[in-house]
């Protein structure tokens, strides 16, 4: 068994200090901004100096996700990056160019390589054991996974960090936009976009606050709309599972009109009242945010409740005695620089814990079901389930 | 297995190459940089335009220089196994790649937004843009995945497919590396002060760092059972593989070596052999100070003084970055079935700091099992250890 | 020569992105690397390409940076001698 011992994540939600889902930030614009952690609390000065946004996101999450679980010893630090270090990479090239291959320093060249992130996590930890990043666009971090589950359940590895992350850089973005990517207005194709790490500690041994399971996890480089059920049937025969054992279902939908269909296919072939689950609506789009939905995924197995701010349709039936008139009141919605603001001033691990209410609790949430394409490539599927 | 390099674009020129000791560095020819006078570079005497040809492409096409590598070993490797489909076998891809689609990037970059005709090339920068044409190119629908560990990527996607396979996951993995030459490498290597402006010289006293190179290959990996179902020819064995992280420096290799000690020690445990057992192997060698003196001393960790024969292939190819790894596990195995070792090319004086001296000429021998390095960025150790198709029977 | 080694150490600082440094910390014979200011060999790197770029001197070797950028003393006097722009 696959244990997820720890979790933790940095996004354009504050993720962080775990305030969210009780606090939700509104989205605003197309390409939304992190909220930031206090990165000084948890890298050395000597070493933050020439870190990318990415790498220094990358460390906070990974820092979260090792605190929540005891500080174990490692195995394997496995890291899932879409676009990987895409500033320094930026940065390198964009002073090629301009100064004609003269005057150059190393710092972002080096900072630039796709598995920065993981090596940086390992020499902060001092962490000698396997270490691979995977650069496989919207199946990065799962990719991650896929290693992380053979590695475990081959008894070759007790405990291993394993995550995903990407960052932005503004000509990259733009280009992205260029390509239609990321959506540049009202009705135009692409998608609301953002950046965003987030790491979990997967071990065999279970703990007392472990969030659930992973039973399993598939990557498929292309499938049509109407081979998402078979296919779906075919990972849950793998895992043994029924469709109707499956008690909640987290999709990968974003804002962009094209590419939808996959996720209607799929949810409509549950029953109506099993909650659907999003959450690029709040966590921008990019190649790691379903690490996103992994982290919101293990939160609601823990905690049974379904955060009214991710609930995309279903009803789920509510616990014994639960008041479903106080379930459906919305989370607290605060903008963007508010949050910041509270967040540079760190006094917001308790202003969330007063409105709780805004949740909907399910009747028991025991298998919940990961899926997650972009732009009709790189299909995933994803299995957890309390423990 | 297939491969395209800069001493070859086959697996029969490859082979040719080396034994008759003809290296491939030379002046850049297919890229457009400043520094083309000074640098010596493993490149690919093909360009973009006749690659392109060579794989039919269409002329709104965006494949990288990075993708069209790829295909072409990739095509060679599946077709040199004799696979005409891929059902009903599970078939993956894992493939490595250092900076994806980064050579066409660099020449569109600044022209994307005023020039709508090449925009088709943003998307294909990304790192998983190979895998997904190699893909298509196959025809192989299911796990698909990419690796980038730097220097080391193509190890490392061998032995994610070893685990597929291991694990029962997979019953087919085709498993190797691309990587085109980009300006941004060579400025990259360059400010780091590390690329040689002679010919690069593993494990000499005077190296002054390496060669810059062009490559692709793939190999195809498949489990015991399917080879006794198919009656198919076995090249080799996959027989052992390990990765772990110096976590010493970001760039460099710690002076003891300490990261490719355990790398090797871990590669020996899961091939269940003793270091005694190694006949030849495939360093990493890069020339630079750095590499070779870290190497030198883990060799001496795990080896004693009793170090096998050993070269660097690099001065045959350059420093092919997220592709060596593949490159060099086709000389590997190469080197198990012709009984041959090949020899460190531009080898003259040992280093002071220990008595390892390189093979420097080609020698036969009986090889059983041959071990190769690859090292990256980020500390990233790997090694992988090949055994003769006729041993594990 | 003052003047000189102000102007190297706001460049440093600049250069090697010091948050929390300024040019009042540095002192003129505080090693830079090591136990002092704490640089290593990419910094190093990055310091050569700043003497090509603003002070027109070309290192080919790296070693050669090691008793040159003991500190900003020894920076000072050799960029002062050595300058071609």
């Amino acid at each position: 068994m696959i244990y997820i011992n720890g979790r933790g994540c940095v996004s354009a939600q504050k993720t962080f200090d775990g305030s969210f889902p009780d606090e939700v930030i509104a989205p605003e614009g197309y390409i939304l901004p992190v909220v930031p952690p206090p990165y000084k609390d948890y890298i050395a000065p000597a070493m933050i100096r020439r870190m990318g946004s990415g790498v220094k996101n990358g460390v906070v999450a990974s820092a979260l996700a090792l605190q929540e679980a005891g500080s174990p010893d490692l195995d394997a630090i496995i890291t899932g990056t879409g676009v990987g270090c895409i500033k320094d990479s930026e940065a390198f090239l964009t002073a090629i160019l301009e100064n004609h291959e003269e005057f150059l320093t190393p710092t972002a060249f080096i900072q630039s390589t796709h598995n920065t992130v993981g090596a940086q996590i390992a020499l902060g930890l001092g962490c000698k054991a396997y270490n691979f990043s995977y650069v496989n666009s919207a199946v990065s971090f799962e990719s991650a996974l896929v290693d992380a589950r053979l590695q475990l359940l081959s008894e070759e590895a007790r405990t291993i960090l394993v995550g995903g992350v990407d960052e932005k850089a503004d000509y990259t973005y733009h280009l992205f936009g260029l390509a239609g990517l990321i959506k540049t207005g009202e009705g135009t194709p692409g998608a609301s976009y953002s950046e965003g790490a987030a790491f979990f500690v997967l071990s065999t041994d279970k703990q007392e606050e472990s969030y659930g399971m992973l039973k399993d996890v598939a990557v498929m480089n292309c499938l049509e709309p109407e081979a998402v059920a078979p296919a779906l049937e075919a990972f849950l025969r793998r895992t043994g599972t029924a469709l109707a054992d499956i008690d909640a279902v987290v999709i990968g939908k974003n804002d962009d009109p094209q590419f939808q269909e996959y996720y209607s296919v799929l949810s409509g072939g549950f029953s109506p009242e099993v909650p659907v689950i999003h959450y690029k609506h709040l966590s921008g789009e990019y190649n790691t945010a379903s690490a996103f939905g992994f982290w919101l995924a293990a939160g609601i197995l823990k905690s049974g409740y379904v955060p009214e701010a991710v609930l995309l349709s279903g009803q789920p039936g509510l616990s014994p005695g639960g008041a479903a008139s106080n379930a459906a009141t919305l989370g607290k919605i605060v903008s963007h620089e508010e949050a910041s603001h509270r967040a540079a001033n760190s006094e917001t691990a308790q202003s969330g814990a007063a409105i709780r209410g805004a949740a909907i609790r399910g009747a028991a949430i025991r298998h919940i079901l990961l899926y997650n394409q972009y732009r009709g490539i790189d299909h995933s599927f994803i299995l957890l389930s309390g423990c | 297995m297939g491969i395209v390099s800069a001493i070859g674009n086959t697996v029969e020129e490859n082979l040719r190459s080396l034994v008759e000791l003809k290296p491939g560095i030379s002046r850049i020819e297919n890229l457009h940089t400043v520094h083309k006078d000074v640098i010596r570079v493993g490149e690919i005497k093909r360009t973009n335009k006749e690659l392109a040809k060579y794989l039919n492409l269409a002329e709104d096409n965006n494949f990288t220089r990075t993708a069209m590598l790829g295909v072409i070993a990739a095509r060679e490797a599946v077709e040199n196994a004799g696979i005409t489909a891929m059902d009903p076998w599970r078939t993956g891809l894992v493939s490595a790649t250092s900076v994806g689609g980064m050579d066409t990037t660099e020449r569109y970059f600044k022209e994307y937004p005023g020039n709508e005709a090449v925009r088709r090339y943003i998307l294909s920068h990304d790192p998983g843009d190979s895998t997904h044409k190699i893909a298509d190119a196959l025809g192989i629908r299911g796990f698909i995945t990419t690796i980038s560990t730097a220097c080391s990527s193509a190890a490392n996607a061998i032995m994610l497919g070893a685990r597929l396979i291991r694990s029962g996951e997979l019953d087919r993995v085709i498993v190797g590396g691309t990587d085109a030459l980009s300006k941004f490498t060579i400025n990259g290597f360059k400010t780091l002060m590390i690329l040689s402006d002679a010919e690069n010289t593993p494990f000499d006293r005077d190296r002054k760092g390496l060669n810059l190179g062009e490559a692709a290959a793939y190999l195809v990996l498949e489990p015991e059972a399917a080879i006794k179902a198919g009656n198919k020819r076995v090249l080799a064995y996959l027989s052992g593989y390990g990765n772990a992280n110096d976590a010493y420096h970001q760039t460099a290799s710690s002076e003891n070596g300490e990261g490719a000690t355990l790398a090797m020690e871990k590669a020996l445990q899961v091939a269940g052999l003793l270091p005694g057992d190694i006949n030849y192997i495939n360093v990493h060698g890069t020339a630079t100070g750095n590499n070779d003196l870290s190497e030198g001393r883990a060799l001496i960790n795990i080896f004693g003084d009793r170090v096998p024969p050993f070269s660097s292939t690099k001065p045959f190819t350059g420093h092919t970055l997220a592709a060596a790894g593949a490159i060099e596990a086709v000389y590997s195995i190469f080197s198990l079935q012709q009984g041959l070792i090949w020899p460190n090319l531009n080898f003259r004086n040992p280093m002071p700091e220990f008595d390892l001296l390189p093979e420097t000429t080609l020698q036969k021998k009986e090889i059983r099992h041959v071990l190769s390095n690859s090292f990256g960025f980020g500390g990233n150790c790997s090694t992988l250890i090949f055994t003769a198709a006729h041993d594990l029977h | 020569m003052d003047q000189l080694k102000l102007e190297i150490k706001e460049k440093i600082i600049a250069a090697l992105n010091l948050e929390d440094v300024t040019a009042a910390d540095i002192k003129d014979d505080d090693a830079l690397f090591g136990d002092g200011l704490g640089l290593d060999s990419i910094d190093a790197l990055e310091l050569i390409v700043m003497l090509d770029k603003d002070y027109g001197i070309k290192l080919s070797d790296p070693k050669e940076g090691r008793n040159i950028f003991r500190s900003v003393e020894t920076m000072a006097a050799y960029i002062a001698e050595h300058r071609t722009k």
